[in-house]
């Protein structure tokens, strides 16, 4: 910068080279750039304010948005705006901004009307944005407005009455005051005998919620003081007995006592919510009297969450591989299980635990696995693969739900694909392109998958499914695994 | 430190790892022959790879764990998430390119350089737009500053709860840009007097926007396309971004495609939904924008235990204000019963991230380690509790208090909150 204002007070000053630098000279302006067209900036203006600016022209009557949300938004968001699973919430939260937990919805936070129209326009819905028309979205912003309980349900929103419509948490914002804080005043802190004493009074360790793989050399995460730090001096042994006894696991019935031990040092952890073995009571949790072998959700006098009793009606039922799923990820396994605990990150902790479990807590001889007929019929499925390829499909969830029954979103529900017919779920609107391939009796195999997930573009032009690929071959590999592995649990 | 006090549980963890134990030997002792001496190692045997192996090189094999790392639970998806910086594997103050914590709203946008345009629009004399070479013959800067999302730490308002500072302070990285200051695109337009605020605006499919006043604008923004050198990553807005100094990280705005003036600002979701800091009170603020100076240690760290025992250690961090430079950071061993200056080393710059570093003599007891920056405008880092006094625990964003962590004495190092 200051080079370039040298140059041009040389280039003011000697006029002789004014010629050599005519570029500098003129640099209030460099004549870069071109015009914009009126079309161009029309195609990319698209913000709103609040007081209306930028609105185009159009209406949308609540009822109409209510179908259009129903379709485009429900998945995700909820019928109601609640939010399933982690996606936001956009309605209710009233009165709760003071409270511990607010939850900050358009009716209970945000001060614009505008911003709704603006932001689901240009974002939403999610993986298909900039796909609404302008009537659309003054239907789903009436229909959002109506679900905070602000507008009748008669009500049509347009560019005429828009700027009437406030929002009844809009007084609630300042400007940014944080410099009349007192943290702002000038400070010369103690340095020397500044308290008498220190106490802990929290720690990450209690919550338990730092991602697995934080910490990367082994004792990098070595379990919190004393007790923990037991365990983990025993847990080379007890590994060592695990692997040497591959012959030992077909006998099924037989207890590794010494893998039970450890599990009933990590049970400890459990036992603020849980009794466990003959005559436990229930607590938090239900009791673990005879849970192994059991169907989920059948102890006598627990009142379960609505995930568990939905597992149990369709004959779910605690072995070795549901306990080791549930335990590893309670709250993903069990999407709204009431067990608020993180899980068990490591296999060989969650081995010993259901190996404890299985000695003190053994289910009635005769309920036997409802799966196990089953499973004789089942294409062979490398599980760690699939393991893996469920990883690769996190980018596909914001499209697709997976599983028997699977609700269509933004994608068709993806249950059985392999050697499925190309576009056959039931109620999902596909693109022509995918219309003909069914039309012509196309299959998905692992090859068209694999084709199709590689570059979903170029293989269907004109697909719906606006996502850029799966590029690595062994990640596509992984992700078919995983489909083919959807269908046969 | 005498040996003799060494508990001798401690120092049979520590015998687990080979170097460790290494260590442990006092100098004067008579070693055994080291096999990693006395036996020839393959690589000083047998050539390496040649120079076309590699014609983009990554690091050594033994550093694959050095990566961003995400939050599973944090976000229903990771299309729209948030990865973090491994602050506590890294050193100096420039950060890796291919560690540069990501957050993106809806995927990282893959744009073709070839197809990229920057309209200008608006109340400017003539609207205007850039193609990429366009951009290229204007006069470049280079600057260090440091991006810190808004929401970094946003998950400790309540109490320790992420056991790393990759978690805790990862959502930050330091990198050297080299753009165009946008105060010459935006002269090249033509700013009209009644221009009080500009729209900075994003080409992925979140269409991200942020208002953003005019004064900074024509202060020290910078419309950046390279980034350590190199171009942008696709994941930081490759080819073209906004840098906002000192300014939170979602004004950012990668893949810009468009810059609007106006007289008002927008108000929109990024700036009223998200970005606002509800208070106790149920009042929340807007357009907080400036980064409060702050600071964290690095190693130890619940990622970066103590591995070889007592005796000389190496405490290290960093320091970073939104208002200018970091011309002290004390550093506390014993949970700020007793202060002492850290060393800062390697080059102080404005907005940018400070290296600083304490040397000293660990007996192998516990510490309760903190750090506290201090800023060029005087400013001081507060405690969590002096935070949450004034701000509660709903805000979320703009969490800059002093981060404590705990060190047994067998090393491990655990994120606590002390009183
Ligand atoms: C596939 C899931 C999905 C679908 C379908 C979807 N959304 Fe969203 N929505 C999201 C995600 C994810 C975000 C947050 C994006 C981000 O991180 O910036 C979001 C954010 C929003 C927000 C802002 C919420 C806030 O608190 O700031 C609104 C409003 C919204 N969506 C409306 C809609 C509407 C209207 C539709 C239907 C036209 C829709 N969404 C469809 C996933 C979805
Ligand atoms: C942005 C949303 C989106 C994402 C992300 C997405 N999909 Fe899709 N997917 C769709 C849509 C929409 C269709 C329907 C295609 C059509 O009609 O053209 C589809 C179709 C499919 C089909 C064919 C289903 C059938 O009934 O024929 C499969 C299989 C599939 N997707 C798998 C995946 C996988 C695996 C991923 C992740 C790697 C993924 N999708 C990511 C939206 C998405």
């Amino acid at each position: 910068m200051s080079r370039f204002l040298n140059r041009r007070s040389i280039a003011a000053a000697v006029c002789v080279s004014a010629s050599l630098f005519a570029g500098w000279a003129a640099a209030e302006k460099l004549g870069l750039g071109r015009p914009a067209t009126e079309a161009e900036v029309k195609a990319w203006d698209i913000d709103i304010r609040p007081d209306g600016k930028g609105l185009p022209p159009g209406k949308g009557s609540v009822a109409t948005g209510e179908e259009l949300y129903g379709k485009l938004c429900a998945s995700c968001h909820g019928d109601f705006g609640e939010g399933v699973d982690r996606w936001p919430v956009l309605a209710g939260g009233k009165d709760t901004l003071k409270s511990e937990d607010p939850v900050k919805t358009i009716g209970s936070y945000w001060p614009y009307t505008s911003t709704i129209w603006d932001y689901v326009h240009r974002s939403m819905p999610f993986g298909a944005a900039q796909s609404l028309s302008d009537d659309d979205v003054y239907a789903i912003t009436a229909y959002l407005l109506y679900l905070n309980d602000l507008v009748d349900e008669d009500f049509v929103l347009s560019d005429k009455n828009f700027t009437t419509i406030e929002l009844p948490n809009k007084k609630n914002f300042k400007l940014d005051d944080r410099p009349d804080s007192p943290i702002f005043k000038k400070r010369d802190p103690c340095m020397k005998d500044c308290k008498e004493s220190v106490k802990v009074t929290g720690r990450a360790r209690v919550l338990d919620v730092t991602p697995d793989s934080g910490a990367t050399k082994d004792d990098a995460k070595a379990p919190a003081p004393t007790a923990a730090a037991d365990a983990k001096k025993d847990a080379p042994k007890a590994d060592a007995k695990v692997a040497d006894k591959p012959t030992a696991a077909p006998k099924a019935a037989a207890i590794d006592m010494e893998l039970a031990k450890r599990g009933e040092k990590l049970f400890r952890q459990c036992t603020a919510c849980h009794d466990a073995g003959k005559g436990a009571k229930n607590k938090v949790g239900p009791a673990l009297a005879k849970i192994m072998g059991s169907p989920l959700a059948s102890v006598p006098g627990f009142k379960y969450s609505k995930v568990f009793k939905a597992k149990a009606a369709e004959g779910a039922v605690w072995d070795s591989a549901t306990m080791d799923a549930f335990l590893k990820k309670p709250m993903s396994w069990a999407r709204g299980t009431m067990m608020a605990f993180g899980g068990v990150r490591k296999a060989e902790d969650r081995q010993a635990l259901i190996e404890y479990l299985k000695l003190v807590a053994p289910g009635e001889p005769g309920a036997k696995k409802a799966a196990a007929p089953k499973e004789a019929a089942v294409v062979a499925i490398d599980a760690a693969l699939a393991e893996r390829g469920k990883k690769v499909f996190r980018a596909c969830k914001a499209c697709h739900a997976v599983g028997k029954g699977a609700k269509n979103k933004v994608g068709p529900g993806l249950y059985k694909v392999l050697g499925a017919p190309i576009g056959s779920v039931a109620g999902f609107r596909y693109s022509k392109t995918f219309k003909k391939k069914a039309a012509a009796g196309e299959v998905w195999d692992a090859a068209s998958l694999d084709a199709f997930m590689a570059k979903p573009l170029a293989w269907a032009k004109g697909t719906y499914m606006a996502f850029g690929g799966v590029r690595k071959a062994s990640d596509r590999k992984a992700l078919i695994e995983y489909l083919k592995s959807v269908g046969q649990e | 430190m005498s040996e003799a006090k060494e508990p001798s549980a401690s120092r049979r963890a520590f015998l687990t790892t080979g170097v460790a134990a290494a260590a442990l030997v006092p100098a004067t002792a008579r070693a055994k022959d080291d096999p990693a001496i006395t036996g020839l190692p393959s690589w000083t045997t047998t050539p390496g790879e040649g120079v076309d192996a590699r014609p983009y090189g990554t690091p050594s094999q033994y550093e694959k764990h050095v990566v961003r790392r995400n939050v599973e639970w944090l976000t229903a998806s990771p299309v729209s998430s948030v990865n973090f910086t491994p602050l506590h594997e890294l050193d100096g103050i420039i950060t890796p390119n291919g560690l540069c914590f990501e957050r993106h709203h809806a995927g990282i946008a893959e744009v073709d350089p070839g197809q990229y345009r920057l309209m200008i629009n608006g109340l400017v004399d003539s609207q205007l737009v850039f193609t990429l070479e366009d951009l290229l013959r204007f006069p470049r800067q280079n600057h260090v500053y440091f991006l810190e999302c808004a929401a970094n730490g946003g998950m400790e308002w309540r109490g320790a709860q992420l056991n790393g500072c990759q978690f805790t302070h990862g959502m930050i990285h330091n990198v050297m840009y080299t753009g165009v200051k946008l105060s010459l695109l935006l002269k090249e337009a033509g700013v009209k007097t009644s221009a009080k605020w500009l729209l900075a605006e994003g080409a992925d499919a979140s269409g991200m926007t942020r208002s953003i006043p005019m004064e900074k604008a024509l202060d020290d923004c910078l419309v950046a396309f390279k980034m350590n050198g190199e171009a942008l990553r696709p994941e930081q807005g490759y080819p073209v971004r906004l840098v906002v100094p000192g300014w939170e990280g979602n004004m950012w705005v990668k893949w810009l495609r468009r810059l609007e003036l106006g007289d008002k600002p927008w108000h929109h979701r990024e700036e009223t939904s998200k970005y606002t800091d509800l208070l106790e009170s149920g009042v929340a603020r807007r357009f907080t924008w400036e980064m409060d100076a702050k600071s964290v240690i690095t190693s130890p760290s619940p990622q970066a235990p103590i591995k070889h025992g007592s005796g000389p250690t190496v405490l290290t961090g960093l320091a970073w204000s939104g208002r200018g430079t970091i011309p002290r950071v004390d550093v506390t061993l014993d949970g700020g019963k007793n202060w002492v200056r850290a060393r800062i080393d390697g080059p102080s710059l404005s907005k940018s991230m400070h290296r600083f570093y304490y040397e000293f003599k660990w007996n192998g007891e516990p510490l309760l380690l903190q750090s506290r920056a201090h800023d060029s405008t005087g400013y001081v880092q507060p405690t969590k509790d002096e935070l949450r006094e004034v701000r509660g625990k709903n805000s979320i964003y703009h969490n800059n208090s002093i981060q404590t962590w705990h060190v047994s004495e067998k090393g491990v190092v655990e994120n606590v909150e002390i009183s």
